[in-house]
């Protein structure tokens, strides 16, 4: 069975931690330790050697059944940590600060806000977190975790230095367009930016020079989007060069170009990804969808909806107020372009009277711009 | 001997018994330069530098661990004892 314990680790440092979950030693004899606690019949055994081998670590936790990711846990206040070259993403909601002058109105207009964001972020956060923890269970080496304050989500996961980081690349960014997936149907739009930098996180420590400048890949972002700082750019560059073909490269849907420049996730592609799987899976099965819902699978084109009527509401909300309503009118765009590329068949799913059509363009495009730099 | 059998206090003789309950339950496997032989009943878990160690260090390990889990077993009766002797005395 693989183990992502260490090889071996020094005695006093496993009794240490073993003390932490309440194991004492027993005295018996030299050549073994036994270890119980106060009020439990249950007893660890390990040799008494300098070092203790990694599959003699196991067994104790096994023994004690203590679950060997929160031990890992412990071990990390241990033994030297080391900061390795990750993904962060720093995420904010867009108007949380007026959400919550609203929210000094009354009591009752606090309470029905509060619930109304901690059902969105709840659903949000408690996905990106469980997938975030299978993760880290099976490799808790790698830095990966995921934290939230207020209305700020930062997302650390560490690059794999044998693969360039690809798949820990593409997962960061699908599950962050999941994040942001979730709380846009409940009509919270968010903004932020993707960087590569060297970074360590566990459950107490968050430690990046990327951190310094969130507020700055906030202002950057400008509209409601999560942009990829210079340095994810160039991380997500030197992977398009492996693809000749944009049908076998993940990133093409995944990360459009703006008419500005700016590369940003296209997180409502989520919808389509979704949409053809549950098609598929229906094609498979023989099920036959009703015929007034169209071609598409009822679940999306409910939500691409529901993600059309929050816009709509932002943008008759803020009609008065020109640099919130350029915001909700950028996403407007975003919008229709997504709808009209990839679900060109639903003919309300448009947002009428924008008045603007903005292109974008896969990042794929971009990669002969790649070739032509290198 | 039985090992379900909580009132046997009789420590175990001799590693033959370890065998005769555990010998089908060790699993041996090479890690690097040791050979670790594990328990599959107990987990308990040894290391050795010929197989033939790592097996003869579980065993070894194995009755110890037997050993004390009796001496546990019998200071908690022994506790649970006189609390209730105690008690009844009030």
């Amino acid at each position: 069975m693989s183990s992502d314990l260490p090889h071996n680790l020094p005695i006093q440092n496993v009794l240490s931690l073993l003390g932490e979950f309440d194991y004492s030693e027993v005295p018996k004899s030299d050549r073994y330790i036994h270890l119980r606690r106060f009020d439990d019949r249950t007893v660890i055994t390990i040799p008494n050697r300098a070092r203790v081998h990694r599959a003699v670590l196991r067994s104790a936790l096994i023994q004690g059944g203590i679950p060997e990711k929160d031990f890992t846990e412990r071990l990390k206040g241990a033994i030297s940590v080391s900061g390795k070259e990750s993904i962060l993403a720093h995420v904010d909601i867009l108007g949380f600060k007026s959400l919550l002058d609203e929210a000094k109105e009354s009591e009752l207009r606090f309470d029905e806000l509060l619930n109304h964001y901690h059902k969105a972020l709840r659903s949000a956060f408690s996905r990106i977190k469980s997938v975030t923890e299978v993760r880290h269970k099976y490799d808790w080496k790698r830095i990966s975790h995921v934290r939230v304050y207020t209305d700020n989500l930062l997302f650390v996961s560490e690059l794999r230095r044998q693969t360039g980081g690809e798949s820990e690349f593409g997962r960061t960014i699908d599950e962050i367009a999941m994040y942001q997936l979730e709380l846009a149907i409940e009509g919270f739009f968010t903004r932020g930016g993707v960087v590569i930098e060297r970074a360590y996180c566990d459950e107490v420590t968050v430690f990046s020079p990327a951190l310094m400048d969130a507020a700055g890949i906030e202002k950057r972002a400008l509209f409601p989007r999560i942009i990829l700082e210079d340095s994810a750019r160039e991380r997500l560059r030197r992977y398009l060069k492996w693809y000749n073909n944009p049908a076998f490269c993940h990133f093409n849907d995944m990360v459009v170009i703006d008419p500005d420049g700016t590369w940003f996730i296209n997180y409502l592609y989520v919808l389509r990804w979704f949409n053809d799987d549950m098609m598929d899976m229906m094609e498979r099965h023989g099920e036959k969808l009703p015929v007034s819902e169209g071609p598409y699978f009822p679940a999306a084109i409910s939500e691409l909806h529901q993600h059309r009527d929050h816009i709509k509401r932002r943008l008759a909300e803020f009609k008065d107020n020109p640099v919130v309503f350029r915001k909700y009118l950028w996403l407007a765009c975003y919008h229709n372009w997504f709808c009209s590329t990839y679900f060109s068949e639903d003919g309300d799913a448009e947002i009428s009277d924008v008045g603007i059509t903005l292109t974008f363009e896969s990042c794929f495009a971009a990669k002969s711009e790649v070739n032509h730099i290198n | 001997m039985s090992l379900n059998d909580e009132y046997d206090t009789n420590p175990l003789s001799d590693l033959d018994t370890v065998d005769l309950l555990f010998g089908d339950l060790i699993r041996v496997s090479r890690d690097g330069e040791c050979f670790v032989a594990v328990d599959h009943l107990t987990h308990i878990a040894e290391v050795g530098s010929t197989e033939a160690e790592a097996v003869n260090n579980l065993r070894q390990a194995i009755r110890e661990h037997i050993n004390v889990v009796k001496n546990t077993l019998e200071q908690m009766r022994d506790f649970d004892r006189a609390f209730r002797e105690d008690a009844g005395d009030h």
